[in-house]
C-alpha cells in the first residue's frame, strides 16, 4: 500500500490554506450578520405591534424607540434563554446517549485525532451515539466549551476508520466555523418570528379596530391605523418566509465549507470524498428523525434521493445541498488529487483480504503514516467490537 | 474644544495599540499551546516504541539492525528541542518505524499476535495525533506570522519584540518515499 491522503499532503497542489482561512472568516461574518438581521426583524415586528395598539406613539420617535427596543430586547433575550436548552433538546430528540470509551475505543481514538488537528484538544466536545442503523452524525451546542457531537451506531459500524474520521472532522468543522451558533440563532429566529407574528394576528383579531376602534377619535389616527393594518398583514405573511430563508441560508453554504474545512484539517480530502460517496450509496432510512433537527445532521435525513416528484419537491425544501453536489465541490477544490471512480475501501466488518483503499496506488503521493494503515481491517482494531461481525446487509 | 479632539485621537490610538498588542499575544499563546500539544503527542510516540520493539523482537530476534536504528532514532529525538531539528529527528524515527513494521511482513505469527495488532492501532492513532498536532502547530505559526508582518500590527510587533517562530517541517522527499508496506 502506498497512501491514504493522496498527493495533497505534499502541499504542491493543495489549495492555499489562506483560502480556507478567508472562507472561515467570511462564515463567521455571516453569523454576525445573521444575528443582526434577526434582531432587526424582531425590532420591525415589535414596532408594528406597538403601532397597532398605539399608532400615534409608534410614529413619535421619542416614545416609539424605547418601547420597541425594550420589546425586542425582551423577545430576543427570552428566546436566547429558551434556546440555551437547545442542545440538550436536540440530543434528547435524537435519543443520543454518551459514548463510553471502553465500548467505542476506536471512535474515541479517531475523535481525539480530529480534535488535535483542529486545535481543540483541550476543549474536546462530548461524544454521543444514537442507536440507529442509518449512518449519520450531527453537532450541537452554543459554544466550543459546551459542544456535543453525536454519531449513529450505523456510522461507526459501516465506515472505515479514515472515513469515520472525515465525518467527525466535518462535525468539528461546524463547531470551529461557528456554525452551531448560527444554526441555534436561526432556530431561535424562526421561533421568535413565529411568536411575534402570532401575537400580531391575535392583536388584529381582538384589539385595534375590531374592539375599541370606535373610541379612537381623529382622522390621522384612523389613517395611521390603516397603515399599520397593512404593515401588520404584510408582516404576518412575510415574516415566517423571511425566517425560513434565514434558516436555509444558514445550512446550505455551511455544508460545503464544513466539508472543505474537514478535508483541510486532516489533509485528507480523499477520505472525505469516500465517506460522502459511501453515504450517498446508502439507502438506510434514519429512524431518530424529527423535522426540527433535520438541519443538524451530516446527511439530511429526509428522503430526497429518489427521482419521483415527491423527492424533487423534498429537495427544493432541503436544508442541505445534495451529496453529489458536495462531492463535486470538494473534488473541484482539490482538483487532480481526489479520485471519484475508484472502488471504496471495504467497510470495517467485511471479512477476508481486500484491496487497499482507493486513495492508495501509484498516483497517490506517499506519506509518513502510510505503513500504519491497515487495509484488511479497514483500520479497525481487530479486538474492537464489531470487528468480526457479519457483513453489512446489501444495499439497494 | 481642541483639547477634546486631541484627547479623542489619543484615546483611539491607545485603544488600537492595546488591541493589536493583545492580538499578537493571543496568536503567540496559541502557537505555544500548539507546540505543547506536539510535545505531548511525541512523548506518547516515544513511550510506545520500546513496547513495539520488544514485541517484534520476540518473533524476529535476528533483525537486530532495525531495532538498533529505531532505538537510536528515538534517543536522538529525545535530545533535541528546536522545531527544525526535532522535525528532522522525528522524520528519521518515522522512517525507522516504517522499516520495523515492514519487517513484520515476513513474520505471519507476529502479524497474528493480538498484542502486536493492538500496538499497531495505538501506533496508527499516535501517528495521526502527531500529524494532526503538527498541522495545527504550523497553522498557528502561520497565523502568528501573518499577524506579525501585516501593517500596522508589524509596528507593534517590532516595538515589543515579537519574534518569529519556526515551522515544524516534515514534508521532505525522504519521508514521502516510505517503504511500500501492507499488512495483508
Amino acid at each position: 500500500m502506498a497512501d491514504g491522503g493522496g498527493p495533497d499532503r505534499d502541499g504542491a497542489r493543495r489549495p492555499e490554506p489562506a483560502v480556507y482561512d478567508e472562507l472561515q472568516r467570511a462564515n463567521r461574518r455571516a453569523t454576525r450578520l445573521l444575528l443582526g438581521a434577526t434582531v432587526f426583524l424582531a425590532l420591525v415586528l415589535v414596532w408594528i405591534l406597538v403601532g397597532w395598539f398605539a399608532p400615534q406613539a409608534a410614529l413619535d420617535p421619542v416614545t416609539a424607540v424605547p418601547i420597541t427596543a425594550g420589546g425586542a430586547l425582551l423577545g430576543v433575550g427570552g428566546t436566547y434563554l429558551a434556546y440555551r436548552g437547545g442542545p440538550a433538546i436536540a440530543l434528547r430528540a435524537a435519543k443520543a446517549r454518551p459514548a463510553p470509551r471502553e465500548q467505542y475505543p476506536q471512535l474515541h481514538n479517531v475523535f481525539d485525532e480530529v480534535c488535535v488537528s483542529a486545535g481543540i484538544a483541550n476543549t474536546r466536545p462530548k461524544l454521543y451515539v444514537v442507536d440507529d442503523p442509518a449512518p449519520n452524525a450531527f453537532a450541537t451546542g452554543l459554544r466550543l466549551e459546551d459542544s456535543h457531537v453525536a454519531v449513529t451506531t450505523g456510522l461507526v459500524e459501516r465506515l472505515p476508520r479514515y472515513e469515520l474520521r472525515a465525518v467527525l472532522a466535518h462535525e468539528v468543522a461546524h463547531i470551529v466555523n461557528d456554525d452551531i451558533r448560527a444554526v441555534t440563532v436561526a432556530v431561535a429566529t424562526a421561533g421568535l418570528v413565529a411568536l411575534l407574528a402570532d401575537v400580531l394576528v391575535r392583536a388584529m383579531w381582538f384589539g385595534g379596530r375590531g374592539g375599541r376602534g370606535g373610541n379612537r377619535g381623529g382622522n390621522s389616527a384612523g389613517a395611521a391605523q390603516v397603515v399599520f393594518l397593512v404593515l401588520g398583514l404584510l408582516a404576518v405573511v412575510l415574516a415566517p418566509i423571511a425566517a425560513q430563508l434565514i434558516r436555509f441560508a444558514v445550512s446550505r453554504q455551511r455544508e460545503y465549507l464544513a466539508d472543505a474545512t474537514a478535508a483541510d484539517l486532516l489533509r485528507d480530502p480523499q477520505s472525505m470524498v469516500n465517506a460522502l460517496r459511501r453515504l450517498d450509496a446508502d439507502r438506510t432510512e434514519i429512524r431518530q428523525f424529527e423535522v426540527a433537527t433535520a438541519h443538524l445532521w451530516f446527511e439530511e435525513p429526509n428522503d430526497t434521493k429518489g427521482k419521483d416528484r415527491g423527492a424533487k419537491m423534498a429537495r427544493r425544501f432541503a436544508t442541505h445541498p445534495s451529496i453529489g453536489e458536495r462531492i463535486e465541490r470538494l473534488a473541484r477544490l482539490n482538483a487532480g488529487t481526489v479520485r471519484l471512480d475508484d472502488p471504496l475501501p471495504p467497510p470495517p466488518q467485511s471479512p477476508g483480504p481486500s484491496a487497499p483503499p482507493p486513495s492508495s496506488g501509484p498516483r497517490g503521493g506517499s506519506d509518513a503514516l502510510d505503513p500504519l494503515r491497515f487495509p484488511g481491517t479497514g483500520g479497525r482494531h481487530p479486538g474492537s467490537p464489531g470487528a468480526s461481525g457479519p457483513p453489512p446487509p446489501p444495499r439497494s | 474644544m481642541e483639547w477634546l479632539i486631541v484627547l479623542a485621537v489619543v484615546v483611539v490610538l491607545v485603544v488600537a495599540v492595546v488591541a493589536m498588542y493583545n492580538r499578537l499575544v493571543r496568536a503567540r499563546v496559541r502557537v505555544d499551546e500548539a507546540w505543547a500539544q506536539i510535545d505531548t503527542q511525541l512523548q506518547r510516540r516515544h513511550d510506545l516504541i520500546p513496547n513495539l520493539v520488544e514485541t517484534v523482537k520476540g518473533y524476529a530476534a535476528h533483525e537486530r539492525e532495525t531495532f538498533e536504528e529505531v532505538t537510536a532514532a528515538r534517543s536522538r529525538a529525545l535530545q533535541v528541542a528546536q522545531p527544525g531539528e526535532l522535525a528532522e529527528a522525528e522524520n528519521e524515527l518515522t522512517q525507522a518505524l516504517g522499516r520495523l513494521l515492514a519487517i513484520s511482513e515476513n513474520y505471519p505469527q507476529l502479524r497474528a499476535d493480538a498484542n502486536f495488532r493492538q500496538l499497531q492501532e495505538e501506533l496508527a492513532h499516535t501517528e495521526n495525533l502527531v500529524a494532526g498536532a503538527r498541522g495545527h502547530y504550523n497553522a498557528s505559526v502561520r497565523t502568528y506570522d501573518e499577524t506579525r508582518q501585516v501593517f500596522p500590527t508589524s509596528l507593534i510587533a517590532g516595538m515589543f519584540n515579537f519574534e518569529g517562530r519556526e515551522y515544524f517541517e516534515v514534508e521532505t522527499v525522504e519521508v514521502r518515499a516510505v517503504p511500500d508496506v501492507s499488512f495483508e
